[in-house]
């Protein structure tokens, strides 16, 4: 075993080796600390803190100066009211910040355009690219050229995306005048009450989607062929075995596909900021008025620091709460 | 992978892997704010610069003193600033000019609240004054300069009297005119032929008879409009009415005018906003024929020379609601003084430099396409560009003036939101009700 | 069976045009981009031959913006970062992973919870610290923030779980420090997680917007995002030339990913779910 594991395996002997060896050998290490076989513990645990929190150090420090302190400073906003230009002139007004965003209509049309975005995004981002990653699975070697094509739009800037997509649906564009087939009329997409919503949706899954099916087609790389073979010797037939193997099989990584995807949609911005050209934000008449849209307006356009950064706080418990109910709902199907 | 029961790893490894997931987006390019492309003129040939008179006022302390200005180059306002730093070193003895340069007009304006709250706004800050400057007075984060003006030989009475006013809140003035502004009203002669329109309309009733007449034979919009509040503030004035400073927001008047604009959207259905018709602002929409008729002002003579040399196009002033009577809204760029300065003497020798009459008679020569703001110059600007011709002395002497609330930013932001939805979920409110909570909110 | 091979063939060619369609969806928005950037503004959204086809629009944007400056700009900070990113979050991915000390699984939590907050939120507050420390304009500003990565830190921290344990005991029960450890085994065996962040970092710094446009006021300070946007608001948001902006600002990344494609791919998927 010593001498099996001093070689460093490379490429895609590696990656085999990860992920059909790993589990056993796993297995075995841990029998081998349990029985004492190896000791390594004890006598180091001391110079085994400071080597950790030498290799942390770094990291620790930024993260504090960084992340920790800004958002400190935003749960302390949550509570004040702040002059926009005397940032130093601060009052304390405990939950009154919270209390406003409960009773303001533009917080709960926010809101709602999130929850309405986040039901039509996740969903059909999960269920297209797992039907994408499984027709892609099944090809052969032309996979690379598909998987790289699906990956690009998410490697592209959000705003050149977006630019471009509002140039496609302006009324009498390709797309705009290509969707009159379905019914729809031809109109600027982004810029009408109806159909701005569903734009966003579009422009938001284009981009994210190539993600997920890269998720997804190694998920599926992970299934045992075996259990393919012995459900097809019992007789079921393709969508048979694509019930009972594939999508139990799927399992953890359709959850991840979930949670991260209901995260993210959470936070849209990037899009509907795009879309108004930053004049008049949630437009039209808050059609796109998203959460985070919500936020960057009370801070940067309204002068209300304190709002914002409590409804900043509110987003954080939901993402908290959204995540824990879905793993929740996911776990006991 | 086999299914097994989800140990508290895996839980943390979901949390963490959906949170970094959220990260992905959250680190993903953020946005570009798309800027309503800053009225400005064309490319320009190389300018030929004229020869710098001896500056005229006691001369500045020996140690060289560091005065940081801020502007945004937007069209040829960089070869502007390129032509006038270069005499800076004889003209400007003992004080080196940093120049904090904004990418855009918008970002200048969105950051500014920011800088000001950090201390680091830029000393002299070049602005015109349809931004938020009136909010920034009663913060007192710019300074007067009615005392400062005293080391200096600048003479207001070089600027018509509207300009030097409209800077001027009780008395304090807040900003040395550098050009001159107005607003106007755009025709989009071709669109307007097409539809067999010949005559120009002399009132807003007519207007909206002819958007019908365009929107009927053509099927184009109208009217375009960009809505912000300096656009949507043309049609206020254009039916006698006001924000006066936040004393008169729900005036009869201003009900009226915006009623007008907005039954023009929802009753007629022959007006649209840029966006709707897929352009980033309404001269895009006029110089791509997609519209017949829009507010402007002197901005597009140097856009359509650039873009759409073919259309034509002609630029009045504003019709009113009463027949043979028209306006114009005269407002100007100019600069002012941020509180944090940490020299302010030094800041107004700045300003000083930057409005002498070789600097005023090198917007012209750089072709800026704005109008220098000392009257002495218009005629020669006006020789320059025939397109500018109806705005006469008297026209913009007459002119009326920006007089926004003073919590300028928020009551837009406000004003917009209730705008789109007058427009675009009719029913949902009126146009009095608007204005009175906004009243209520913003008044004083 | 022939009539069995006759379906599987029909079921072949069904998927491969099925692929091909949404490969051709997903790559349609930047090829329009790619076409209208070499369109003459007159011709912007029709289909024009091939010899109309003109690189003004590229020789505008090359000719009106100092975009030398910018790439260098761009290319100098996200060159930074990633040495820096793919340094530090390493080191912490080890350590919270392999290294049980006290409070390990705390500072992980805070890491996570850190990922849920919108930045937008609190960009005042680090554009008041930047202020502060006197950085405004400067490439630190640009750098120092984007170091440490909640993501990375967590991606590197499921590579590590993956790793299989015996090879860092066998190191130790030949005496070798945790340090030595790490740089002598588990880096070397994580060098597919390691060329994924230094691509996944090098992507978001390169098309980073907000902050560069918050913190930097000095032109030649720009990175290309910033400048490329300046450039709509100066020169009437041509669409063709706007387009041009997007292919100069994207090309590179596309190039970057296709080099690297076969490290990033396979990592990104498997490390994460473990």
């Amino acid at each position: 075993m010593k001498n099996h594991s001093r070689r460093l395996l490379r490429g895609s002997a590696r990656r085999s080796f990860m992920r059909r060896a790993l589990p056993q050998m796993v297995a075995r290490a841990g029998a081998g600390i349990r029985t004492g076989l190896i000791q390594f513990r004890s006598p180091r645990t001391r110079s085994e803190w400071s080597a950790g929190y030498a290799l942390l150090l770094p990291a620790l420090l930024l993260l504090v100066a960084w992340f920790l302190y800004p958002v400190a400073q935003l749960f302390l906003l949550s509570f004040q009211t702040v002059s926009k230009f005397h940032f130093s002139d601060r009052t304390f007004v405990g939950f009154a910040n919270y209390a406003y965003l409960l009773k303001d209509p533009a917080f709960a049309n926010s809101l709602r355009i999130v929850l309405v975005f986040v039901l039509l995004v996740v969903p059909a981002q999960t269920v297209l690219s797992l039907l994408l990653a499984s027709v892609l699975q099944s090809v052969g070697r032309a996979k690379v050229v598909f998987r790289t094509a699906f990956f690009i739009p998410y490697m592209t800037s959000t705003v050149a995306v977006t630019t471009v997509f509002m140039q496609l649906f302006v009324a009498g564009a390709p797309a705009a005048s290509a969707a009159t087939v379905l019914g729809l009329p031809n109109r600027t997409w982004y810029a009408d009450v109806k159909l701005a919503l569903p734009f966003l949706v579009l422009v938001y899954v284009y981009m994210y989607i190539g993600l997920y099916i890269v998720t997804f087609v190694s998920g599926l790389q992970t299934i045992p062929r075996e259990l393919y073979e012995a459900a097809t010797v019992d007789g079921a037939n393709a969508w048979a075995r694509f019930r009972y193997v594939t999508v139990p099989g799927l399992r953890p990584f359709v959850l991840f596909v979930v949670v991260a995807g209901l995260i993210q949609a959470i936070q849209v911005f990037d899009q509907a900021y795009v879309i108004t050209g930053g004049h008049v934000l949630g437009s039209p008449a808050g059609a796109t008025a998203t959460l985070v849209i919500y936020i960057y307006q009370q801070a940067f356009r309204l002068n209300a620091l304190g709002y914002g950064s409590a409804a900043a706080v509110l987003l954080l418990l939901i993402v908290f709460l959204g995540t824990w109910l879905t793993r929740r709902i996911l776990r006991e199907e | 992978m086999q299914t097994k029961r989800m140990s508290r790893r895996e839980f943390l490894t979901l949390v963490g892997a959906a949170s970094g997931a959220a990260l992905l987006a959250a680190c993903q390019p953020k946005v570009a704010p798309t800027a309503t492309p800053k009225p400005t003129a064309t490319p320009p040939p190389k300018p030929t610069a004229t020869p710098l008179p001896k500056p005229t006022a006691t001369p500045p302390p020996a140690a060289p003193v560091e005065v940081s200005f801020g502007y945004e180059p937007g069209g040829n306002i960089q070869a502007y600033y390129d032509v006038l730093f270069a005499r800076a070193a004889e003209g400007l003895p003992g004080i080196t000019i940093e120049p904090v340069v904004y990418p855009t007009y918008d970002d200048q304006l969105h950051l500014l609240p920011t800088q000001f709250a950090a201390g680091t706004a830029p000393a002299v800050i070049r602005w015109d004054n349809a931004a938020p400057w009136t909010q920034y007075a009663a913060e007192e984060v710019i300074l007067p300069l009615n005392d400062l003006l005293k080391e200096t030989a600048i003479d207001l009475n070089a600027f018509p009297k509207a300009l030097v006013d409209g800077w001027t809140i009780d008395g304090k003035l807040y900003a040395i005119p550098m050009y001159l502004q107005n607003s106007a009203f755009v025709y989009n002669l071709d669109v307007l032929e097409e539809a067999g329109i010949t005559t120009l309309p002399t009132s807003m009733q007519e207007v909206r008879q002819v958007a019908k007449t365009v929107k009927e034979k053509t099927g184009k919009s109208g009217l375009v409009i960009l809505p912000n509040l300096f656009h949507i503030h043309q049609y206020i004035l254009a039916f006698g009415g006001g924000w006066n400073y936040g004393r008169t927001i729900n005036s009869p008047e201003n009900v009226a005018g915006l009623q007008f604009l907005v039954d023009m959207f929802v009753e007629d259905e022959t007006a649209s906003t840029s966006q709707q018709l897929g352009t980033a602002w309404d001269g895009e929409a006029i110089s791509l024929n997609k519209a017949a008729m829009s507010d402007g002002g002197p901005w597009y003579i140097g856009f359509m020379k650039a873009v759409a040399p073919n259309v034509r196009y002609s630029l009045l002033p504003i019709p009113t609601n009463q027949p043979g009577k028209f306006f114009v809204v005269t407002y100007g760029g100019g600069y002012s003084i941020s509180s944090s300065a940490k020299d302010p003497v030094a800041a107004i020798k700045l300003v000083e430099f930057l409005s002498t009459e070789a600097a005023q008679e090198a917007i012209i020569t750089t072709e800026l396409g704005f109008v220098p703001a000392m009257t002495k110059f218009l005629d020669d600007y006006v020789a320059k560009t025939p397109e500018y011709a109806p705005f006469t002395e008297s026209v913009l002497s007459q002119g009326r003036k920006l007089d926004y609330p003073p919590k300028m930013a928020e009551f837009e932001t406000d004003l917009l939101a209730g705008f789109e939805q007058l427009v675009f979920r009719p029913g949902t409110t009126t146009v009095q009700e608007l204005l009175d909570s906004l009243q209520s909110k913003y008044g004083q | 069976m022939t009539h069995h091979r006759l379906v599987r063939l029909v079921l072949e060619v069904v998927k491969y045009a099925f692929l091909t369609l949404f490969g051709a969806i997903m790559l349609a928005p930047l090829l329009f981009a790619l076409y209208t950037s070499l369109q003459d503004p007159a011709d912007y959204l029709t289909l024009v031959r091939p010899n109309r086809l003109t690189l003004a629009n590229y020789k505008f944007v090359i000719t009106h913006a100092p975009i030398a400056k910018w790439y260098f700009n761009t290319a100098f900070v996200t060159a930074c970062t990633i040495l820096g990113a793919v340094t530090v979050n390493t080191m912490a991915g080890y350590a919270l992973s392999r290294i049980k000390f006290p409070g390990r699984q705390f500072i992980f939590l805070v890491v996570l919870a850190i990922l849920m907050v919108p930045f937008q939120a609190y960009l005042i507050p680090l554009y008041l610290i930047v202020a502060r420390l006197g950085w405004l304009n400067s490439y630190q500003a640009l750098i120092v923030p984007f170091i440490f990565n909640p993501f990375l830190v967590f991606f590197m921290r499921q590579s590590y779980e993956t790793l299989p344990q015996e090879l860092e005991d066998a190191a130790a029960v030949d005496g070798a420090g945790r340090i030595t450890t790490f740089l002598r085994i588990a880096v070397p065996l994580s060098l597919t997680a390691i060329t994924t962040q230094a691509v996944l970092s090098g992507t978001w710094t390169w098309n980073a917007f907000m902050v560069p446009v918050t913190m930097t006021t000095d032109r030649d300070y720009y990175v290309l995002t910033v400048g490329l946007n300046s450039l709509q608001s100066q020169y009437y948001t041509l669409p063709t030339v706007q387009m041009a902006g997007v292919v100069l600002l994207t090309i590179p990344v596309i190039v970057m990913f296709v080099a690297f494609q076969r490290f990033i791919v396979p990592s990104l998927a498997t490390t994460g779910l473990r």
